[in-house]
Parts: structure tokens; sequence; C-alpha cells
């Protein structure tokens, strides 16, 4: 096997494997890349077994080969190169990469170890690189990161041949990205939350507007298609939350105020909070909104809030202000409209100009 | 010898088994990665020689390289621990320790046994709140979005099945009514309810409503009152949008129309109605009607609507009977949080005959009770029934004697004179009592002259005879009827 490649192509190219290289592998060929070298192309690929890449790498190719090296090692020793041309050898057991002045030797793994990629089929789906970009921005902060449920690490999915909707929770908030779009298969899929990331920064990376996926419900594995880049994932398994069911269908209380003001009077609330599980405490009028945190040895806050309308009934709410502040950046320089019905009932966050997003949270009980 | 399938307790007893002999062969890592997150999930012995198993990996992945590298190690190793020739089968899905999607509450709230606890409450981010997806929570949204609903449709949510008292008169209806609300469209289509006023007819239909939108809450629905349907054509066709008027009613999955007499005589209400009629029903969705007559006694409605209402189930709603009026004094009071003692429900029953009324009377109850802070008790409940009646019934039936007397005669077709007069035949006595009875209660006449008019009878006679009639009404059905029908032919005539 032999090509020749420029360091920054070769540097590149292994970036977008890098996150699929675990740190602590079970075994040392899944934090391994393998370099394909057959007919006029380079291909290389990682996975962890959960996540796979596979990236093709433009390069003067000379002779046919395959190899795996651990792939930390690889792309350490690759950027570590000077700027200009590096050619790749392999001669038994060891890939040397060879520049003008210097010559680096990697010892290769078992190529007998290295895990098959399953075989994908299925309806193809597209999701707009623009979507995908609103999906990271008002879904993902609101997915769990708690693995003993697996489904709340996913995003679900929804695309119909009209419309596209992406939605996560995390059990206490709940985020619901719904757009139009056009697609030639409905489908809904349970995507984890690392894959869609995945991918948004692939399709940044590769600059293409529209990703591409293949979906087998059989296999519970989806084939991304993002430029010349493949991200093969598995689907997660197991039924979603009722998440419709919850979204409140009426408020009693309802709250209008500038999404900007909101932010910065829970941030200096939430400096005081770390004493009390991040409490901050609404006391809703028709005349005033205040925001105060519950004293503690650490001190307290008050504040109101000055653009705030109110219509129906008087209310005391809580709520974590963690939730709120992730949520709260989203709606910047926005109108936002809080509705309400009771203390302990979930609460819905919009705006009127941004009506492809709502936002729940359940409030806290405070004792 | 029968394909037994092993419980999940001996299959899992085979994979350790397994495992422990892989182990031996494998790198721990090997083993980890290719036989331990790969587990054994169903074993199935079809015959003595004969086994079938099914191995389930987390991704594909892991299926593709485990089918791939170990298909032959787990045969051989598996094979000898059953001493059965094993086939296996790849699968890919959660593993059911970790069976995703169960919904568990942090807290528990006010019933504890119900409501399971998550075994590990640190990966709870805040101990006090109440999960999303709580069963609470669930139950309180769903609980708030069919209320949001039948409030948009028009329903009101407190005329339910539950709060509908049953008995002899009325229980056809009720059996037919909820067999229509379980079963939309498919047991009785129509359902053509009538009865006189204050039977209901309307709790029935939005019962059915209600419990409908309990089982299903986006079935779409339309009820209104046959006036209302009325007014909406005509002012679909004054502004030009007929169109959309035709797609409302015709999409409906549930059409309920109170007071269906009410399109009798107008020939294009009719002949919407009717076209309306037969789109819902060839959908097969539900159509509830109801009248205050049946469809043959609606004057002026269109034949071919009449013989459509009276292919439906008809079914004739009647006059509450004293038993049923009591119930429904007991449950009313109970929904408006006021107790009524039986003995005072049974008093209440005696003189009110509607169930509209009986509502109207609860209500005075109740304000009386909050505002006032009464007590419910005999006089309280007199004074009430006493103000509450309508006018020509409360003493101030604009009737001579005379007119009386000669309405109880009529109606036990006997002669006046017999009536006023010595006999002491039984049917004669009766209807001397009854006369006497609606003398004193009806025309607050003293009892010196209603003795007077009956061969000046002694005044303790009649008293006697008002109190017997008394007595009597709380037991005999039949002359509570017959009384409430005099009365009424007296307003009448």
């Amino acid at each position: 096997m032999k090509f020749l490649v420029s360091k920054t192509t070769f540097h590149t190219t292994l970036q977008k494997l890098q996150r699929v290289l675990p740190n602590k592998p079970q075994l040392p060929t899944l934090a391994a890349i393998h370099i394909l070298v057959k007919k006029n192309r380079v291909i290389l690929t990682a996975t962890d077994l959960y996540l796979g890449i596979q990236a093709p790498l433009e390069s003067q190719i000379e002779s046919e080969g395959v190899v795996v090296v651990p792939g930390k090692l690889l792309l350490a020793a690759v950027s570590s190169f000077p700027e200009g041309e590096i050619v790749v050898t392999e001669t038994a057991g060891t890939l040397n990469l060879v520049s003008r002045a210097s010559k680096v030797k990697l010892q290769t793994l078992s190529l007998e170890e290295y895990p098959e990629f399953p075989e994908v089929s299925g309806e193809s789906v597209l999701l707009a690189t623009s979507d995908l970009l609103s999906v990271e921005q008002y879904v993902l902060p609101s997915v769990s990161k708690d693995i003993t449920r697996p489904v709340l690490t996913a995003v679900q999915l929804e695309l119909t041949t009209t419309t596209f909707r992406a939605v996560g929770t995390d059990g206490f908030r709940l985020s619901v990205f719904g757009t139009t779009t056009e697609s030639e298969h409905a489908k809904t899929l349970l995507a984890p939350a690392r894959t869609l990331l995945e991918y948004i920064k692939l399709a940044q990376a590769e600059e293409v507007s529209n990703v591409e996926l293949l979906v087998s419900s059989k296999l519970q594995q989806v084939l991304a298609k993002i430029g010349d880049v493949l991200v093969f994932s598995r689907l997660v398994t197991g039924e979603y939350p009722p998440f419709e069911q919850i979204i409140p269908s009426e408020s009693t209380t309802e709250v209008v105020c500038e999404a900007d003001e909101l932010l910065e009077q829970v941030r200096r609330a939430h400096v005081l909070t770390s004493g009390s599980s991040h409490i901050v405490q609404f006391r809703i009028s028709p005349e005033l909104v205040e925001i105060s945190t519950p004293t503690t040895t650490e001190g307290s806050f008050e504040g109101v809030l000055t653009s705030a309308k109110v219509t129906g009934n008087p209310l005391k709410i809580a709520f974590n202000a963690v939730y709120l502040l992730d949520m709260l950046k989203q709606f910047s320089s926005q109108e936002l409209r809080l509705g309400m019905t009771e203390a302990l009932k979930p609460v819905i966050f919009r705006s009127q100009t941004l009506s492809s997003f709502l936002y729940v949270v359940m409030p806290f009980r405070v004792v | 010898m029968e394909s037994r399938t092993l419980s999940p307790e001996e299959t899992s007893r085979v994979w350790q088994q397994c495992c422990a002999q892989l182990k031996k062969d494998l790198s721990a890592a090997v083993y980890n990665t290719w036989i331990v997150a790969n587990p054994l999930t169903h074993l199935e012995y079809i015959d003595l020689s004969r086994a079938v198993a099914n191995i389930t990996s987390p991704t594909a992945f892991h299926s593709t390289n485990v089918k791939k590298n170990f298909h032959t190690q787990l045969t051989q190793t598996l094979s000898e621990l059953t001493q059965r020739q094993v086939e296996i089968s790849y699968y890919i899905g959660s593993l059911p320790q970790n069976t995703a999607g169960v919904i568990k509450t942090i807290k528990p709230g006010n019933n504890p046994s119900s409501r399971p606890i998550l075994t590990k409450p640190e990966f709870s981010p805040s101990p006090r709140v109440e999960e999303l997806f709580s069963p609470n929570t669930i139950e309180s949204a769903g609980v708030d979005r069919i209320a949001l609903k039948s409030k948009q449709i028009g329903l009101r949510t407190d005329f339910t099945f539950e709060t509908f008292a049953v008995s002899t008169s009325n229980e056809m209806a009720h059996a037919a009514a909820t067999a229509v609300s379980n079963q939309p469209g498919s047991s009785y289509n129509p359902l053509f309810l009538y009865g006189g006023v204050g039977v209901g007819k309307t709790h029935l239909m939005h019962a059915i409503a209600n419990n409908i939108l309990q089982t299903n809450p986006q079935s779409r629905m339309i009820y209104c009152t046959g006036e209302e349907f009325t007014n909406e054509i005509v002012q679909a066709i004054q502004t030009k949008r007929a169109g959309v008027f035709k797609d409302r009613y015709r999409s409906a999955q549930v059409l309920l129309i109170d007071d269906i007499q009410f399109i009798a005589g107008k020939n294009a209400v009719q002949e919407e109605f009717f076209h309306t009629f037969n789109a819902l029903t060839k959908k097969s969705h539900q159509i509830v009607l109801t009248s205050d007559r049946p469809p043959q006694e609606i004057r002026l409605l269109e034949d071919r609507l009449r013989s459509r209402f009276e292919a439906g189930l008809m079914i004739d709603i009647q006059e509450p009977s004293f038993e049923l009026r009591t119930a429904i004094i007991l449950l009313k009071s109970q929904a408006q949080n006021i107790t009524i003692s039986i003995d005072l429900a049974k008093k209440i029953a005696e003189t009110v005959d509607s169930a509209r009324r009986i509502e109207g009377i609860i209500t005075l109850i109740r304000s009386a009770v909050e505002l006032q802070g009464r007590k419910i008790d005999l006089e309280l409940i007199e004074q009430i029934i006493k103000t509450s009646q309508p006018l020509e019934q409360r003493g101030v039936l604009k009737k001579s004697p005379s007119e009386v007397i000669k309405t109880v005669a009529t109606h036990f077709s006997v002669k006046q004179l017999a009536i006023k007069g010595k006999s002491r035949v039984k049917n004669l006595v009766t209807a001397r009592h009854i006369a006497m009875y609606l003398l004193k209660t009806e025309l607050s006449l003293p009892l010196v002259e209603i003795g007077r008019w009956f061969a000046n009878r002694d005044h303790t006679s009649v008293l006697h005879a008002v109190k017997k009639i008394e007595a009597e009404l709380l037991r005999d059905t039949q002359l509570q009827r017959e009384i409430s029908f005099i009365r009424k032919s007296l307003q009448t005539t």
C-alpha cells in the first residue's frame, strides 16, 4: 500500500473521525482507524460500535492495501507533521509516514479483529442542515444525559410528507421544534443526541445543505450521507413518552414579557440559588411579576419584571433556574409568552415571532 | 414432545453457563465486548434433538460482528449445554433489564402505593420536581384537555352518565345512550330520544358526548340545538359561505342535535339536514337527536326525514317517577356539595315533578345554606318549595272549586253529584278524597269550606282525607301519576 497526501487534508479528514475514537476502549481495535486503499480511493473508517464514520481521503494512490492503526496516535502524529506532502506506506506490520525531513513508524493492529460494518438499507429521507441547526439550538439542550433512561437520551424526529418535527425531553422539560418541509417518505425515529450532534458538525464541515438518511428499522440503524462522509448510528429502541398529552392546552394565567429581561433577572437570581437547588420563585399578580430566591445562609435575591403584562389569575410558582436559563437564551430579543394554570402543572413558553418552537417546563414544588 | 420455551430464569441460567465456558477461551476485552453485551434472550426446545435461540445485541454493529466471529463458538457451546442442536437467530433491541420508556415518578404524591419510585433518586436533578410524564401530570393534562374540548363544543361537563339517575322510566334510553357512546356509529344510528320537558334528554345527549370525548379526545364532534342549526344555515346562506357550513357538518364524526323538532316546516333547513344526515350515516358517523315528541308526531316534518329517524333507534323517556325524582335530588345535591337527607329528598320529590325544577330547588337550597347560613331542615325545604312553585300552582290557581271537582270526576269517569254525595263506594271515596286534597293544596280553601262542597261534611273528615292522600302519595306511584295528571289538566283547561 502506498499513497501521497497533503498534511492538511490528512489532518482534517482524520479530525472528522476523531469524535468516535473512545478514550478508554474496551478493545484496542475500537479506538483504531481503518485505512483502505482500493482502486482510486482511500477510505478512513472508525467506529466505537455505537457510531461509525467513513470518510474518503483525497490523495494520490500508488498501490492498494488495507491497514488498522491506533487512531489517536495516528492523529497526533499527522498533526505534528509540518505542512507539505506525506508519503504513506505499509510494510509488514508497520505503517510508515514519511515527509521531507521526518519519518514516523506506527505498529499496526490485527485486521481480523476490526469490526465489520452492518449493511444498512431502507427508505431514504432528507433532513435540511438548517433544520438540524435548529434542533441543536432548541431541542438538544432539553435532551436527557441520564443513560438509565435511553429513550430520553434520544431526539424523536418525526417526518411526514409535509412537516418536520423534533422533540427532546429529560422528563422535566420538553422542547418541540416543528417546521414544514417536503419529504418523500414519512418516518419517525429516535436518534441519539450524540448522533445528531455529529450530523450537525459534519454537515457544517462538509458545507452541505442536506443530510440523507437511510433508515433500517430491522437493524435499528440509520446511515447518514453527509457529502462524501458516511455516518452509521444505532437508533434508540423503546417507546417515546406521550409528550403531546402533557403540552398544556389552556392557561389561566398568562405573562407576556421580554425574554431578555427575564433571562437577565433569572441569571441574577441564579447566582444565589446554589444552596437551594436552583429554586427561583415567581409571584405573579395582575400588577406585578416579582422574582425571588429563598433566603439561605448565602443571601437572597429579589427583583421585578418591568416589561411583564399579566392576564388571568394571580399565581405563585417556582422553577429550576437552570431549566429557564437553558431555554431563555434561545428566545433572545423576542417577546415571550408564559402560559400557566396551577403551581404544580406544566408551564408553556412560546413566542409569537418564533412559532416553530415551544418549551414546556415542570415547576418546582416549593415546600 | 411439544416445543417448550424456557422461562427467563432458565434462559439466563443457560446463558451464564455458556458465558462461563466462553470466558475461558477469550480475552477479557473480547469477552466483554462480544459476549456479555450480546446475551441470550430466548431459548426454545423444539424437541429432544433441536432448539432455537435468540441473541439480542444493542446495535447492528454488535450483531453483525457477533454473528461473523462467534457464531460457531456460540452454537457449539449452547448445543453442548442444552444437549440439542441449537439454531441461533440474531436480533437488535434494547435489553430487558433497562427497558426503555418506563416512566417513573421521582417523588410519590398522595398515593405512594400506586406509583413506582425511582430506585436511584440521585439520578433526579431535583427531587422536588414532579415528572412531566408522571401518570399524574398526564392524567391532569388529559382532563384539562377534555374539559377544554367539551367547553369548545358547548357541552356541560357535569352532564355525565355518573350523574344520571336511572329508573324504569328511562333505563332503556340510558342503556342505548351508553351503547352508542361506547361504540359511536356502529350500535344504534341515529339514536332518537324523545320525551317531555325535563326528563333528561339533554343530559343523556351530553353524557354521550362527554363519554366519547373521554375515550377519544380527538374525535370531531358538533353539538347544537335545532335552532342553532337553523340559524347557522340562514347565516351561511346570507354570507354565501354555505360550503364552509357543509364541510363542517359533513366532516363531523359525531353530530348531536338537541330539539330537532325545531327544523320542522323549514324547507331549506330540512333539505340541508337531510343531506348532512345521509353523508354522516354513509360513513357510519354517529347521529344523536332529541325531540319533545316522536317523529310521527312532529308536524310539517318531511316524510323522508321522518322515515330516516324511524330507521334508527327511537326511545321514549317517560316522566320521572317519585323514586327517580328522589334519586335525582340526591344525585344533584351531591354534585352541588350539599347533603340532603333521604326524607327531605322525598318531601321535595312529592311536590316537584320536573327534573329541571329539582335542579333549581337544589340551587336555591344551596344559596340559602351558603349565603344565609341556614341549616337544611324541613322548614327551609317547605319554604323553598313554596316560593319556587310556579304561580298557578301556588294556590292561586284561577279555578273554582266546582271546576276542580268536575275535573276529578271526569278523570275517574264518575258523576260530579256522586262525588259530592254520600255514597261510600270505593272508587267514589278515592275520587272524593283526591278532590278534597286538591281543593286544599291547590286552592288553599279552608277545611270547613271544603266540607261544605261535599254534602256539608265535617272539617275533620276533610282533614282525614287530605292526610290520607298525603300519606298514600309517599308510596303509591299510581296515585302520584293520577294526581299529577289531574293537576296538569287543571292548569291547561
